[in-house]
Protein backbone atom coordinates (compact mmCIF):
# COMPACT_ATOMS: atom_id res chain seq x y z
CA UNK A 1 0.00 0.00 0.00
CA UNK A 2 1.31 3.48 -0.69
CA UNK A 3 2.00 5.80 1.87
CA UNK A 4 -0.38 8.79 1.13
CA UNK A 5 -2.81 5.75 1.00
CA UNK A 6 -1.81 4.67 4.39
CA UNK A 7 -1.91 7.95 5.93
CA UNK A 8 -5.37 8.83 4.23
CA UNK A 9 -6.83 5.42 5.75
CA UNK A 10 -5.06 6.15 9.41
CA UNK A 11 -6.46 10.05 9.13
CA UNK A 12 -10.13 8.25 8.67
CA UNK A 13 -9.70 6.41 11.70
CA UNK A 14 -8.30 3.28 11.00
CA UNK A 15 -5.87 1.50 13.42
CA UNK A 16 -4.85 -0.63 10.95
CA UNK A 17 -2.98 1.73 8.89
CA UNK A 18 -2.22 3.33 11.95
CA UNK A 19 -0.13 0.44 13.35
CA UNK A 20 1.62 0.05 9.57
CA UNK A 21 2.72 3.67 9.83
CA UNK A 22 4.09 3.48 13.03
CA UNK A 23 6.19 0.07 12.57
CA UNK A 24 7.45 2.06 9.16
CA UNK A 25 8.43 5.19 10.65
CA UNK A 26 9.65 4.18 14.13
CA UNK A 27 13.28 3.36 14.02
CA UNK A 28 13.67 7.23 12.16
CA UNK A 29 11.69 8.66 14.78
CA UNK A 30 13.49 6.85 17.66
CA UNK A 31 17.00 7.90 15.95
CA UNK A 32 15.96 11.66 15.49
CA UNK A 33 14.99 11.87 18.87
CA UNK A 34 17.71 9.52 20.13
CA UNK A 35 20.75 12.44 18.78
CA UNK A 36 18.68 15.00 20.53
CA UNK A 37 18.01 13.54 23.42
CA UNK A 38 20.90 11.47 24.17
CA UNK A 39 19.32 8.67 26.04
CA UNK A 40 17.69 5.75 24.36
CA UNK A 41 15.11 4.79 26.61
CA UNK A 42 14.34 8.41 26.87
CA UNK A 43 14.34 7.99 23.17
CA UNK A 44 12.16 5.73 23.40
CA UNK A 45 9.81 7.33 25.58
CA UNK A 46 10.08 10.31 23.17
CA UNK A 47 8.90 7.96 19.79
CA UNK A 48 5.78 6.37 21.90
CA UNK A 49 4.86 10.18 22.57
CA UNK A 50 5.01 10.89 19.17
CA UNK A 51 2.96 8.40 17.75
CA UNK A 52 0.39 9.30 20.36
CA UNK A 53 0.52 12.66 19.34
CA UNK A 54 0.16 11.83 16.04
CA UNK A 55 -2.67 9.81 16.16
CA UNK A 56 -4.58 13.10 17.56
CA UNK A 57 -3.65 15.09 14.90
CA UNK A 58 -3.65 13.13 12.00
CA UNK A 59 -7.12 14.26 11.33
CA UNK A 60 -5.43 17.56 10.38
CA UNK A 61 -2.96 16.57 8.15
CA UNK A 62 -3.14 18.05 5.01
CA UNK A 63 -4.16 15.66 1.65
CA UNK A 64 -1.19 15.87 -0.95
CA UNK A 65 1.49 17.40 2.35
CA UNK A 66 4.37 16.36 3.00
CA UNK A 67 3.86 13.58 5.59
CA UNK A 68 7.22 12.87 6.45
CA UNK A 69 8.32 16.42 7.64
CA UNK A 70 5.27 16.35 9.77
CA UNK A 71 6.10 13.80 11.98
CA UNK A 72 9.90 14.69 11.73
CA UNK A 73 8.81 18.20 12.74
CA UNK A 74 6.46 16.90 16.03
CA UNK A 75 9.51 14.10 17.19
CA UNK A 76 12.15 17.40 17.23
CA UNK A 77 9.41 19.38 19.26
CA UNK A 78 8.68 16.56 21.52
CA UNK A 79 12.33 15.48 21.98
CA UNK A 80 13.52 19.30 22.14
CA UNK A 81 11.47 19.33 25.20
CA UNK A 82 11.85 16.59 26.48
CA UNK A 83 15.72 16.94 26.61
CA UNK A 84 15.08 20.50 28.64
CA UNK A 85 13.00 18.31 31.02
CA UNK A 86 14.27 15.19 31.49
CA UNK A 87 18.14 15.08 30.74
CA UNK A 88 19.32 16.77 34.24
CA UNK A 89 17.76 13.47 35.45
CA UNK A 90 18.98 10.80 33.57
CA UNK A 91 21.99 8.41 33.26
CA UNK A 92 22.42 7.37 29.70
CA UNK A 93 21.55 3.73 29.49
CA UNK A 94 23.94 1.42 26.94
CA UNK A 95 22.42 1.03 23.09
CA UNK A 96 25.43 -1.76 22.36
CA UNK A 97 23.37 -4.71 22.91
CA UNK A 98 19.81 -3.43 21.45
CA UNK A 99 21.58 -2.19 17.83
CA UNK A 100 22.02 -4.60 15.18
CA UNK A 101 26.24 -4.46 14.78
CA UNK A 102 26.96 -2.84 11.23
CA UNK A 103 30.51 -2.78 11.82
CA UNK A 104 31.32 -6.59 12.63
CA UNK A 105 35.18 -5.62 12.74
CA UNK A 106 36.00 -3.11 15.48
CA UNK A 107 35.42 -5.29 18.36
CA UNK A 108 31.94 -4.78 19.93
CA UNK A 109 32.39 -3.86 23.54
CA UNK A 110 35.15 -0.72 22.37
CA UNK A 111 32.87 0.11 19.44
CA UNK A 112 29.97 0.88 21.77
CA UNK A 113 31.96 2.18 24.76
CA UNK A 114 33.27 4.96 22.58
CA UNK A 115 29.90 5.54 20.49
CA UNK A 116 28.44 6.00 23.89
CA UNK A 117 31.24 8.74 24.41
CA UNK A 118 30.78 10.17 21.71
CA UNK A 119 26.91 10.11 22.05
CA UNK A 120 27.34 11.76 25.54
CA UNK A 121 29.37 14.50 23.92
CA UNK A 122 27.14 15.21 21.36
CA UNK A 123 24.40 15.57 23.95
CA UNK A 124 26.21 17.57 25.88
CA UNK A 125 27.45 20.14 22.94
CA UNK A 126 24.20 20.36 21.10
CA UNK A 127 22.06 21.34 23.79
CA UNK A 128 24.04 24.56 23.04
CA UNK A 129 22.79 25.18 19.59
CA UNK A 130 19.71 26.95 19.13
CA UNK A 131 16.62 24.42 18.06
CA UNK A 132 16.86 24.81 14.30
CA UNK A 133 20.68 24.14 14.20
CA UNK A 134 20.28 20.96 16.34
CA UNK A 135 17.27 20.06 14.05
CA UNK A 136 19.48 20.96 10.98
CA UNK A 137 22.57 19.43 12.08
CA UNK A 138 20.62 15.71 13.04
CA UNK A 139 18.58 15.40 10.26
CA UNK A 140 21.33 16.65 7.67
CA UNK A 141 24.80 15.47 8.75
CA UNK A 142 23.52 12.66 11.13
CA UNK A 143 20.44 11.50 9.88
CA UNK A 144 21.58 12.26 6.09
CA UNK A 145 18.50 13.59 4.89
CA UNK A 146 18.98 16.13 1.73
CA UNK A 147 19.18 19.80 2.29
CA UNK A 148 15.92 20.09 0.70
CA UNK A 149 14.05 17.28 2.84
CA UNK A 150 15.17 19.07 5.91
CA UNK A 151 14.33 22.47 4.78
CA UNK A 152 10.72 20.62 4.42
CA UNK A 153 10.90 19.68 8.25
CA UNK A 154 12.06 23.12 9.62
CA UNK A 155 9.85 24.87 6.94
CA UNK A 156 12.42 26.99 5.85
CA UNK A 157 14.48 27.31 2.80
CA UNK A 158 17.87 25.01 1.96
CA UNK A 159 19.97 28.36 2.37
CA UNK A 160 18.62 28.62 5.43
CA UNK A 161 19.39 25.12 6.40
CA UNK A 162 23.06 25.34 4.43
CA UNK A 163 23.33 28.41 7.19
CA UNK A 164 21.98 26.66 10.84
CA UNK A 165 24.14 23.90 9.38
CA UNK A 166 27.53 26.13 9.44
CA UNK A 167 26.34 27.47 12.89
CA UNK A 168 26.15 24.15 14.09
CA UNK A 169 29.63 22.61 12.89
CA UNK A 170 31.38 25.98 14.54
CA UNK A 171 29.87 25.70 17.50
CA UNK A 172 29.95 22.29 18.25
CA UNK A 173 34.00 22.22 17.35
CA UNK A 174 34.39 25.78 19.67
CA UNK A 175 32.53 23.30 22.19
CA UNK A 176 34.81 20.44 21.82
CA UNK A 177 37.99 22.64 21.97
CA UNK A 178 36.66 24.47 25.41
CA UNK A 179 35.37 21.02 27.08
CA UNK A 180 36.65 17.97 25.40
CA UNK A 181 40.15 19.17 24.10
CA UNK A 182 41.33 15.61 23.42
CA UNK A 183 38.31 15.37 20.36
CA UNK A 184 39.32 18.71 19.33
CA UNK A 185 42.20 19.63 16.20
CA UNK A 186 45.96 19.48 16.86
CA UNK A 187 47.73 21.91 15.20
CA UNK A 188 50.27 20.35 14.07
CA UNK A 189 54.44 22.02 14.35
CA UNK A 190 55.44 22.88 10.64
CA UNK B 1 34.38 2.46 3.15
CA UNK B 2 36.74 0.54 4.98
CA UNK B 3 37.29 1.06 8.73
CA UNK B 4 40.55 2.13 9.34
CA UNK B 5 42.37 1.06 5.99
CA UNK B 6 42.50 3.79 3.01
CA UNK B 7 41.53 3.14 -0.51
CA UNK B 8 40.89 4.57 -3.68
CA UNK B 9 37.60 5.69 -2.62
CA UNK B 10 39.04 7.28 0.92
CA UNK B 11 41.95 9.40 -1.81
CA UNK B 12 39.10 10.82 -3.73
CA UNK B 13 37.07 11.19 -0.93
CA UNK B 14 40.16 13.19 0.74
CA UNK B 15 40.66 15.66 -2.22
CA UNK B 16 36.85 16.92 -1.75
CA UNK B 17 36.81 17.22 2.15
CA UNK B 18 37.59 21.03 1.85
CA UNK B 19 34.69 21.67 -0.37
CA UNK B 20 32.71 19.49 1.89
CA UNK B 21 33.69 21.27 4.85
CA UNK B 22 32.84 24.62 2.98
CA UNK B 23 29.33 23.44 1.97
CA UNK B 24 29.99 23.94 -1.68
CA UNK B 25 29.21 20.53 -3.13
CA UNK B 26 26.12 20.03 -4.84
CA UNK B 27 23.57 17.01 -3.18
CA UNK B 28 24.31 13.98 -4.34
CA UNK B 29 28.43 14.52 -4.16
CA UNK B 30 27.25 16.06 -0.40
CA UNK B 31 25.86 12.27 0.38
CA UNK B 32 28.40 10.35 -1.39
CA UNK B 33 30.84 12.14 1.26
CA UNK B 34 28.70 12.05 4.38
CA UNK B 35 28.03 8.41 3.87
CA UNK B 36 31.68 7.29 3.40
CA UNK B 37 32.97 9.67 6.39
CA UNK B 38 30.11 8.13 8.66
CA UNK B 39 31.15 4.43 7.57
CA UNK B 40 34.99 5.45 7.63
CA UNK B 41 36.79 6.03 10.64
CA UNK B 42 39.90 6.86 9.10
CA UNK B 43 38.41 9.27 6.81
CA UNK B 44 36.77 10.95 9.55
CA UNK B 45 39.83 11.11 11.91
CA UNK B 46 40.99 13.04 8.48
CA UNK B 47 38.36 15.48 8.06
CA UNK B 48 38.21 15.56 12.20
CA UNK B 49 41.66 17.31 11.77
CA UNK B 50 39.64 20.58 9.90
CA UNK B 51 36.37 20.04 11.37
CA UNK B 52 35.79 18.24 14.63
CA UNK B 53 31.83 17.82 14.45
CA UNK B 54 32.85 14.90 11.79
CA UNK B 55 33.09 12.51 14.60
CA UNK B 56 29.46 12.76 15.09
CA UNK B 57 28.57 11.31 11.65
CA UNK B 58 29.50 7.98 12.80
CA UNK B 59 26.03 8.21 15.07
CA UNK B 60 23.82 7.34 12.58
CA UNK B 61 21.11 5.40 13.55
CA UNK B 62 21.40 1.73 12.52
CA UNK B 63 18.86 -0.86 12.79
CA UNK B 64 17.58 -1.76 15.76
CA UNK B 65 16.59 -5.77 16.82
CA UNK B 66 13.39 -6.82 17.47
CA UNK B 67 13.50 -6.85 21.05
CA UNK B 68 14.11 -3.31 21.02
CA UNK B 69 10.66 -2.93 20.27
CA UNK B 70 8.79 -5.21 22.23
CA UNK B 71 5.87 -3.86 24.67
CA UNK B 72 6.39 -0.68 22.48
CA UNK B 73 3.67 -1.32 19.67
CA UNK B 74 1.20 -2.84 22.72
CA UNK B 75 2.22 -0.03 25.34
CA UNK B 76 1.26 2.62 22.06
CA UNK B 77 -2.02 0.74 21.23
CA UNK B 78 -3.12 0.65 24.98
CA UNK B 79 -2.57 4.14 25.52
CA UNK B 80 -4.24 5.50 22.24
CA UNK B 81 -7.72 2.57 23.61
CA UNK B 82 -7.38 4.34 26.86
CA UNK B 83 -7.51 7.75 25.18
CA UNK B 84 -10.27 7.03 23.24
CA UNK B 85 -12.43 5.49 26.06
CA UNK B 86 -11.44 7.96 28.22
CA UNK B 87 -13.35 11.63 28.25
CA UNK B 88 -10.58 13.27 29.31
CA UNK B 89 -8.61 11.50 26.65
CA UNK B 90 -11.04 12.48 23.95
CA UNK B 91 -11.30 16.38 25.02
CA UNK B 92 -7.13 15.95 24.96
CA UNK B 93 -7.72 14.77 21.71
CA UNK B 94 -9.87 17.65 20.85
CA UNK B 95 -8.07 20.21 21.93
CA UNK B 96 -5.19 19.00 19.92
CA UNK B 97 -6.78 19.21 16.91
CA UNK B 98 -8.08 23.13 18.11
CA UNK B 99 -4.67 24.09 19.04
CA UNK B 100 -3.07 26.84 18.18
CA UNK B 101 -1.83 27.95 15.41
CA UNK B 102 -5.32 27.33 13.87
CA UNK B 103 -7.10 29.42 16.05
CA UNK B 104 -4.07 31.98 16.51
CA UNK B 105 -6.36 33.94 13.88
CA UNK B 106 -8.84 34.34 16.00
CA UNK B 107 -8.26 34.46 19.32
CA UNK B 108 -5.09 36.74 19.04
CA UNK B 109 -7.67 39.57 17.35
CA UNK B 110 -10.64 38.74 19.93
CA UNK B 111 -8.14 39.13 22.60
CA UNK B 112 -6.98 42.28 21.27
CA UNK B 113 -10.68 43.74 20.89
CA UNK B 114 -11.18 42.61 24.46
CA UNK B 115 -8.20 44.69 25.92
CA UNK B 116 -9.32 47.74 23.84
CA UNK B 117 -13.15 47.45 25.14
CA UNK B 118 -11.95 46.77 28.62
CA UNK B 119 -9.45 50.00 28.13
CA UNK B 120 -12.37 51.85 26.79
CA UNK B 121 -14.45 51.09 30.12
CA UNK B 122 -12.19 51.76 32.85
CA UNK B 123 -10.83 55.10 30.99
CA UNK B 124 -14.82 56.41 30.84
CA UNK B 125 -15.01 60.02 32.57
CA UNK B 126 -16.03 59.08 36.13
CA UNK B 127 -15.99 55.21 36.29
CA UNK B 128 -14.69 53.87 39.40
CA UNK B 129 -15.48 50.39 39.08
CA UNK B 130 -18.30 48.09 39.15
CA UNK B 131 -20.50 48.58 42.02
CA UNK B 132 -19.71 52.02 42.33
CA UNK B 133 -22.46 54.59 41.06
CA UNK B 134 -20.62 57.09 38.12
CA UNK B 135 -19.55 59.76 40.14
CA UNK B 136 -20.98 63.78 38.40
CA UNK B 137 -17.84 65.25 36.37
CA UNK B 138 -19.18 68.73 37.84
CA UNK B 139 -20.08 70.13 34.36
CA UNK B 140 -23.62 70.90 33.71
CA UNK B 141 -25.06 68.90 31.34
CA UNK B 142 -27.25 70.84 28.39
CA UNK B 143 -29.77 68.22 28.24
CA UNK B 144 -30.35 68.54 32.25
CA UNK B 145 -33.00 70.98 32.90
CA UNK B 146 -32.21 74.81 34.43
CA UNK B 147 -31.73 74.38 38.65
CA UNK B 148 -34.15 76.65 40.17
CA UNK B 149 -33.14 77.81 43.48
CA UNK B 150 -35.63 76.66 45.99
CA UNK B 151 -37.02 79.17 48.81
CA UNK B 152 -34.97 79.49 51.66
CA UNK B 153 -31.67 77.90 50.04
CA UNK B 154 -28.63 80.48 50.56
CA UNK B 155 -28.77 81.67 47.40
CA UNK B 156 -31.93 82.85 48.15
CA UNK B 157 -30.53 85.33 50.78
CA UNK B 158 -30.51 88.56 49.12
CA UNK B 159 -26.55 89.71 51.01
CA UNK B 160 -24.72 88.77 53.89
CA UNK B 161 -23.38 91.39 55.79
CA UNK B 162 -20.38 91.12 57.91
CA UNK B 163 -19.94 87.48 57.38
CA UNK B 164 -16.66 88.40 55.06
CA UNK B 165 -14.36 90.98 55.84
CA UNK B 166 -14.63 94.70 54.14
CA UNK B 167 -11.10 94.07 53.03
CA UNK B 168 -11.18 94.68 49.05
CA UNK B 169 -8.93 95.47 47.95
CA UNK B 170 -7.69 99.02 48.06
CA UNK B 171 -6.54 100.21 51.37
CA UNK B 172 -7.78 103.09 52.76
CA UNK B 173 -11.02 103.27 50.73
CA UNK B 174 -14.33 102.37 52.62
CA UNK B 175 -14.96 99.43 50.58
CA UNK B 176 -19.09 98.32 49.96
CA UNK B 177 -19.82 94.90 50.53
CA UNK B 178 -19.67 92.61 48.53
CA UNK B 179 -23.09 91.52 46.48
CA UNK B 180 -24.25 87.62 46.96
CA UNK B 181 -25.14 86.69 43.71
CA UNK B 182 -27.95 84.26 42.51
CA UNK B 183 -26.71 80.67 41.32
CA UNK B 184 -28.38 76.99 41.20
CA UNK B 185 -27.01 75.51 44.05
CA UNK B 186 -27.77 74.83 47.20
CA UNK B 187 -24.61 74.80 48.73
CA UNK B 188 -22.09 77.80 46.77
CA UNK B 189 -22.29 80.95 46.99
CA UNK B 190 -20.52 83.81 44.54
CA UNK B 191 -19.48 87.05 46.35
CA UNK B 192 -19.62 89.84 43.90
CA UNK B 193 -16.49 92.89 44.28
CA UNK B 194 -16.94 95.41 42.15
CA UNK B 195 -14.27 97.60 41.37
CA UNK B 196 -12.94 100.76 42.14
CA UNK B 197 -10.90 103.45 42.19
CA UNK B 198 -8.18 102.94 39.03
CA UNK B 199 -9.22 99.65 38.00
CA UNK B 200 -13.05 98.72 37.28
CA UNK B 201 -12.31 94.75 37.61
CA UNK B 202 -14.98 93.26 38.75
CA UNK B 203 -14.06 89.74 40.84
CA UNK B 204 -15.86 86.97 41.88
CA UNK B 205 -15.07 85.15 44.78
CA UNK B 206 -16.82 81.53 44.95
CA UNK B 207 -17.64 79.63 48.32
CA UNK B 208 -18.50 76.26 47.74
CA UNK B 209 -17.68 73.61 51.15
CA UNK B 210 -18.58 70.77 48.96
CA UNK B 211 -15.47 71.10 46.73
CA UNK B 212 -13.19 68.93 47.73
CA UNK B 213 -9.30 69.49 46.39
Amino acid sequence: MQDADLVQRAAEGDLEAFTLLVESRRERVFWIACHVVGDFELARDVAQEVFLRLFRVIRRFRKGGRFDAWLYRITLHLAIDAARRERPHRQAAPLADLAEGSEPRAPAAAEGLREREVRRIFADLAARLGPKQRAAFVLREIEGMSTGEVAAVLGTTESTVRNHILQARRLLKEGLSARFPEYAPKTRPR
Amino acid sequence: MNGDRIDDGCLELRALLPAWIRDELDETRRQEVRRHLAGCAACREQAAETDPSVLFLGLEGRPLRPEFWQGFDAALRARIQGEQATMAGRLAGWAERFRIPRLAYVTIPAAMLLVVAGTLILSRPGFRGPGHPPVASGIPSPYERPIVPRAGSPAARPEVQGTLPAAWPIAGQASDPPALEEVGSAAARVYRFDGAGEDPTTIYFVVDETINF
